[in-house]
């Protein structure tokens, strides 16, 4: 029969011809965080930390090079590394903050045209830099687990609003919207997340703060998780948690010249309460105190976006969708004076397992 | 498929190289357990000569119901013996071929003349059978406990038994120049299709071929595609799944002197039933029948994703199992090519040392094997224990095939999997994987696909395939077998629905 | 001609997987950029445009089928003469051999770029023309049942663009026709490669049994691919932002590279392996189509013809060496693609039809 002796040329040829360059698990370095740094206008320094595995604990392992672009940085790494330093497993990537001042994307760039990169990879910018971060050794597990695991929790919990390599790519393409980071800084033997960096284009121009964290993400994004506490009156606190929020724009008038509302709505269940006595009248207090209080942040926040002119919440791709013929040049020139209206609502469905 | 019509006709009829029957009682005698004896009858006074190969004669029925008729009956012709001699075959006859065929049966040759070529062929056969026993390679926890034997009679009366139906019919052709081994093809009239009974007989009668020794002999030499490693009927012990086919409208083979029955035309869903199946519950049959086809894919698939993932694509591991798979990598010196070919042959050692010693020596192999050289091979960093695991499941997915010889073409199917795995990651699984697909949709058993009823695909058929539907779903038989009757019984009666409380 | 045996017949439906499994292929991957260079986010109208322009095409080409009562090849006979029709026949051939290099050649650079990008095209070529080799030596019967199991084997990728959901914004697809109808025809026109493939139909309709019965088969394939097309257009725009889909010639891959599930990382290396069994009834149905129509024309055995073939095509894809000969390759496809299932079907059918006319007449 042909067809066996076709099999056996097939095996033939990729024995003969067909091998391909390995990268076999353990004998490569397998680079989980990166970090950039701004040295001078040609040169960037570059840190790489690769995890050492060990039966019971897994080490952390730096290597720093100085060079002029990111992709050499891979190429100068290799000259320290004994092992192949293979990049497809990363995790995350830091900016250092004077880098990300001075523009990233030339960095990011590797990134998005090397196929072995995956794209929930985390970007993070970092205050002070990126060097100082990585030399740190932060829990049990490693250094690169340890950063990756501390912003998905914060994104999956807390208040960071959904953000990885396509997010910010997304953002960074789209004319209606600007990229953010979070912002992170190094705290002893912990890393702490101080804020979101706040992006024009792909230079960091300004950050907002821990406590207007909350307010942004439910700006941007769908908030799920987490606790806000707001103050009542003297000692009166409540603690509100949040089940989910959701926000919708609404357009009306020209589209060179739009008015913006933003409704927001926001359930939760009442998590601490510091007075004894909890009734419906109470509830429906907490409820206008925080509608206020968060229509007064967010206003403020939006307000400040608009004075930067930066559009992280992504406004102009809001009005794209909603006007023919649209163009971002006439929005984004009025933009810093829009009137941008916000509505909220807070329902409380519950209280626990007591009144 | 189609050599086979246009193969030589080389079907020469079988004819002895004697002339004489003298002369064939000559050669005969050469050897040592050929007996020659005179007698002389008492009341005619004629003599007489008894030939006979004693190993194949049983004495009793000589002594009891031939000797004292042949001796103290009134016999003076040939034709007399047929009439006084209470055995219910006696031939008559000058034929050298047919007195050599017949000697060789166990029948006795009785002559007037020491020389003379006309003689009584008795028939005084010997047969050594053991009892019927619970079957081994097919056990089943619940259902029938008998297995064919290596008797052809035996076996076809288990079979009768079970179905006691005139529409039973058996053909015997003779195969093998030296065994000149019965073959029995048994179908149901009016339900099997002629031409699949066709096929089984041409393809049967057109073996040349000396010795058959056991129907897997048969297997091999009239499946469609000789060169494949799938076998292409499927063998049983089991007279009930025999009579349960049958009655389906498949064909059986049966081979004297074999206890193991062929089925044909078959399917490869077929081979990963077991006819415990259709003993239980149709959801739990069908549970066992996807755990089976998982296991299969498991079997083949997870020693070559294993070296393709360490050796190409370390980006698809999870950043959980790095460290596990890293940490138990990091003391070995091979590739993970070698460290696999290493524990899957280990394992094929095992399974063949077990197999090809007695059982209780088998067991405590298994049980060394397994543990010291497993345990000693970890800790020796020869292999990682991820993949010790990995190929240990391996080789216990691979032992859920209910078909024995389907069990071993899967554990051959790993290999050329894991080369091409070696070579190109992941695609090269899947490239094997395509030549596999193209090799399986070019099979065909008895001239019927073998991928059916998923290609081409026949929906009703597929009521007892990958899962078994209930009973009353079965009311059709399957489509692809062409069956003359395809009604099993009337779906109306089993599917009456009833309201409540009535 | 020897009429075909009841034996090497498919059933008519499936001849939904022959015509749908020829139509995904290479195309699907990367077609998204393409269509919303000129229509923008509007590019989801053209697809299905040229979805009803793939079933006026295909039925134009059932009327000329069962005119003829046989293959295209006998159609052209009929219509040109044995002379021009037998230059028209070879030149389909040679359109179909194009077809087997495009896609395998496009192949090899997706897993190039993606997975292996020192592998040699030439292994990667002559290995997979043997496997077609292989299976087209089955038969037609073989061919189709690769087509089969290469719809329903990697149907599992379609649940895989669920994951995408989680960063999908299906607001930018709004305000819809906010481009000029011109513009959306051009990018139907640009659908032209994703689409083609069903036109194989021209060459093994004499293979299907009860012919007629397989329309609503073919029809049914064309609105399904139609349909899933739609749905990852739909998907892709809501995933990238329109300049940012600028960037990514293969938008289903990099889409790709977002699932994650709690054994596999990363999907796209598991997607583009899996690609291969989608592509293979593209390589293995055109060589069949270009090796039957040689076998009519030339009258030499079809396996004869399949082996010139295939060695053919292994060395064209051999020599096309840079991603821009690759995507002139597919431009050239497209374009050939274009004007013979706008062009040349349509010129048959009303040529036929007025001969039949004539004919009754007289």
């Amino acid at each position: 029969m042909k067809k066996w002796r076709v099999l056996l040329l097939a095996s033939f040829i990729i024995i003969a011809g067909g091998c391909i360059r390995k990268s076999i698990l353990d004998d490569i370095n397998i680079l989980t965080v990166i970090g950039y740094d701004y040295i001078d206008k040609n040169s960037i320094k570059g840190t790489a930390l690769i995890p050492v595995y060990e039966t019971e604990k897994i080490l952390n392992e730096t290597f720093t090079t100085t060079s002029i672009a990111s992709q050499d940085i891979f190429e100068e790494l290799q000259h320290e590394s004994s092992d192949p330093i293979a990049q497809g497993s990363l995790e995350m990537v830091l900016y250092g903050e004077e880098l990300a001042k001075k523009g990233v994307i030339p960095i990011i760039d590797t990134l998005q045209r090397d196929s072995r990169i995956g794209t929930r990879l985390y970007l993070a910018v970092v205050n002070g830099t990126a060097n100082e971060l990585l030399k740190g050794k932060y829990g049990t597990r490693g250094n690169g687990i340890y950063l990756s695991n501390l912003i998905r929790q914060n994104i999956e919990q807390r208040d960071i609003p959904k953000t990885n390599l396509h997010k910010f790519l997304y953002a960074y393409y789209s004319d209606g919207r600007d990229p953010f980071l979070p912002y992170i800084q190094k705290e002893k033997d912990k890393v702490k997340i101080v804020g979101i960096a706040l992006f024009d284009g792909d230079r960091m121009v300004h950050y907002i703060k821990e406590s207007d964290m909350f307010y942004f993400k439910i700006l941007v994004d769908r908030y799920t998780e987490g606790t806000y506490t707001i103050q009542m009156a003297d000692n009166q606190y409540a603690a509100v948690k949040s089940i989910v929020t959701d926000r919708n724009f609404f357009f009306s008038g020209s589209k060179e010249r739009p008015n913006i509302t933003v409704d927001i709505e926001f359930r939760g269940i009442l998590h601490e309460y510091s007075q004894r006595k909890y009734n419906k009248k109470i509830k429906q207090k907490i409820e206008t105190t925080f509608e206020k209080e968060i229509v007064k942040e967010t206003s403020k926040l939006i307000k400040h976006l608009q004075s930067h002119q930066i559009d992280p919440i992504g406004f102009g791709e809001e009005a794209k969708s909603r006007y023919r013929n649209f163009s971002y040049k006439a929005f984004y020139e009025n933009y810093p004076t829009l009137d941008i209206k916000i509505n909220a609502k807070v329902t409380i469905i519950d209280s626990g397992i007591v009144d | 498929m189609f050599n086979w019509f246009s193969k030589k006709q080389n079907k020469q009829k079988q004819t002895s190289s004697f002339n004489t029957t003298s002369e064939l009682l000559h050669v005969l005698a050469q050897s040592m357990d050929f007996e020659k004896q005179t007698f002389t009858n008492s009341h005619s006074q004629q003599r007489f000569w008894v030939s006979y190969i004693v190993p194949l004669v049983d004495f009793e029925i000589v002594q009891k119901n031939i000797l004292p008729y042949l001796l103290h009956s009134p016999i003076e012709t040939l034709d007399d013996i047929k009439q006084m001699i209470p055995v219910e075959d006696i031939i008559i006859t000058s034929d050298v071929t047919t007195a050599e065929e017949k000697m060789h049966e166990g029948y006795l040759i009785v002559q007037f003349h020491e020389f003379a070529s006309e003689g009584a062929l008795i028939k005084a056969q010997r047969n050594v059978i053991r009892n019927v026993s619970i079957p081994e390679v097919e056990f089943s926890v619940v259902g029938p406990k008998e297995t064919f034997l290596e008797s052809l009679e035996i076996n076809l009366h288990l079979l009768r038994k079970r179905i006691p139906c005139n529409k039973l019919t058996v053909k015997i052709l003779k195969i093998g120049k030296l065994s000149k081994t019965k073959i029995a093809i048994i179908y149901l009239k009016g339900i099997a299709d002629e031409e699949n009974v066709n096929t089984v007989t041409q393809r049967i009668s057109e073996i040349d071929f000396d010795q058959i020794t056991d129907s897997s002999y048969i297997v091999q030499l009239i499946s469609d595609n000789q060169k494949s490693p799938f076998p292409q009927l499927l063998d049983t012990e089991r007279p009930d799944r025999v009579a349960a086919i049958l009655a389906e409208g498949k064909v059986a083979i049966i081979v004297d002197g074999s206890p193991h029955a062929l089925i044909g035309p078959t399917t490869l869903v077929e081979f990963f039933s077991s006819f415990e199946d259709y003993f239980l519950n149709w959801y739990i049959a069908s549970f066992f029948r996807l755990i089976r086809l998982f296991s299969v894919a498991f079997s083949v698939l997870i020693t070559p994703i294993y070296v393709a993932t360490l050796n190409y694509h370390y980006e698809l591991i999870p950043k959980d199992l790095l460290g596990t798979l890293i940490t138990s990598r990091r003391e070995i010196p091979f590739p993970p090519i070698l460290e696999a070919l290493f524990l899957e042959l280990t394992i094929e050692l095992l399974r063949e040392a077990g197999a090809r010693l007695p059982t209780k020596v088998g067991q405590t192999i298994g049980i060394v094997g397994g543990i010291v050289i497993g345990t000693a091979s970890v800790e020796a960093g020869l292999t990682s224990n991820v993949l010790l695991i990995l190929v240990a499941l391996a080789a216990l997915a691979s032992f859920t095939t209910p078909v024995y010889k389907m069990g071993n073409t899967i554990r051959l199917m790993r290999f050329p999997f894991l080369l091409f795995a070696e070579f190109w990651g992941l695609l090269g699984v899947v490239f094997c994987f395509c030549f596999l697909m193209g090799h399986l949709l070019q099979l065909t058993s008895l001239g019927r696909p073998f991928l059916e009823p998923i290609y081409p695909l026949r929906v009703t058929d597929l009521k007892d395939a990958l899962i078994r539907l209930p009973f009353s779903q079965q009311s059709k038989r399957p489509q692809h077998l062409r069956p003359e009757q395809p009604i099993r019984f009337s779906k109306k009666k089993a599917k009456q629905k009833k309201d409540i409380d009535e | 001609m020897q009429a075909i045996s009841e034996r090497f017949k498919i059933s008519p439906f499936l001849v939904f997987f022959a015509v749908s499994s020829m139509q995904i292929g290479i195309g699907v991957l990367g077609y998204q950029r393409i269509i919303a260079k000129s229509a923008g986010y509007d590019a989801w109208i053209s697809v299905i445009l040229a979805g009803i322009a793939g079933h006026i095409t295909l039925w134009m080409m059932y009327s000329i089928l069962q005119k003829t009562n046989g293959s295209i090849v006998e159609t052209n006979q009929q219509i040109f003469g044995k002379l021009i029709g037998n230059i028209l026949n070879l030149l389909l051939a040679l359109y179909y051999t194009a077809l087997v290099v495009g896609v395998l050649r496009t192949y090899i650079e997706v897993v190039q770029v993606w997975m292996f990008p020192d592998l040699k095209i030439e292994v990667l070529a002559a290995a997979f023309m043997l496997l077609t080799i292989y299976i087209v030596l089955g038969g037609f019967r073989a061919v189709v049942g690769v087509c089969f199991f290469s719809i329903i084997l990697p149907s599992y990728l379609i649940l895989t663009f669920v994951y995408t959901f989680e960063y999908a914004n299906f607001r930018m697809l709004l305000p819809i026709f906010d481009h000029s109808i011109l513009d959306i025809l051009k990018a139907t026109k640009d659908m032209t490669l994703t689409i083609l493939g069903f036109e194989t139909l021209f060459i093994y309709y004499p293979f299907i049994k009860n012919a007629g019965q397989s329309k609503k088969w073919a029809h049914l394939a064309i609105l399904s691919t139609t349909l899933i097309y739609v749905v990852i257009t739909v998907i892709t725009f809501a995933f990238f932002s329109e300049k940012q889909l600028q960037k990514h010639i293969w938008a289903t891959l990099s889409m790709w590279k977002i699932v994650e599930m709690p054994f596999i990382e990363r999907f796209e290396y598991l997607g583009i392996a899996t690609w291969t069994i989608v592509i293979l009834p593209n390589i293995c149905l055109a060589a069949w189509c270009a090796s039957r129509i040689v076998k009519q024309v030339v009258n030499i055995q079809q396996k004869y013809a399949l082996i010139v073939l295939s060695v053919i095509c292994t060395v064209a894809v051999c020599l096309i060496k840079t991603r821009e000969n690759v995507n002139l390759l597919n431009d050239m496809l497209g374009y050939v693609g274009f004007y013979f299932l706008y062009g040349f079907v349509p010129f048959i059918f009303i040529l036929l039809h007025i001969i039949h006319k004539v004919r009754k007449k007289g």
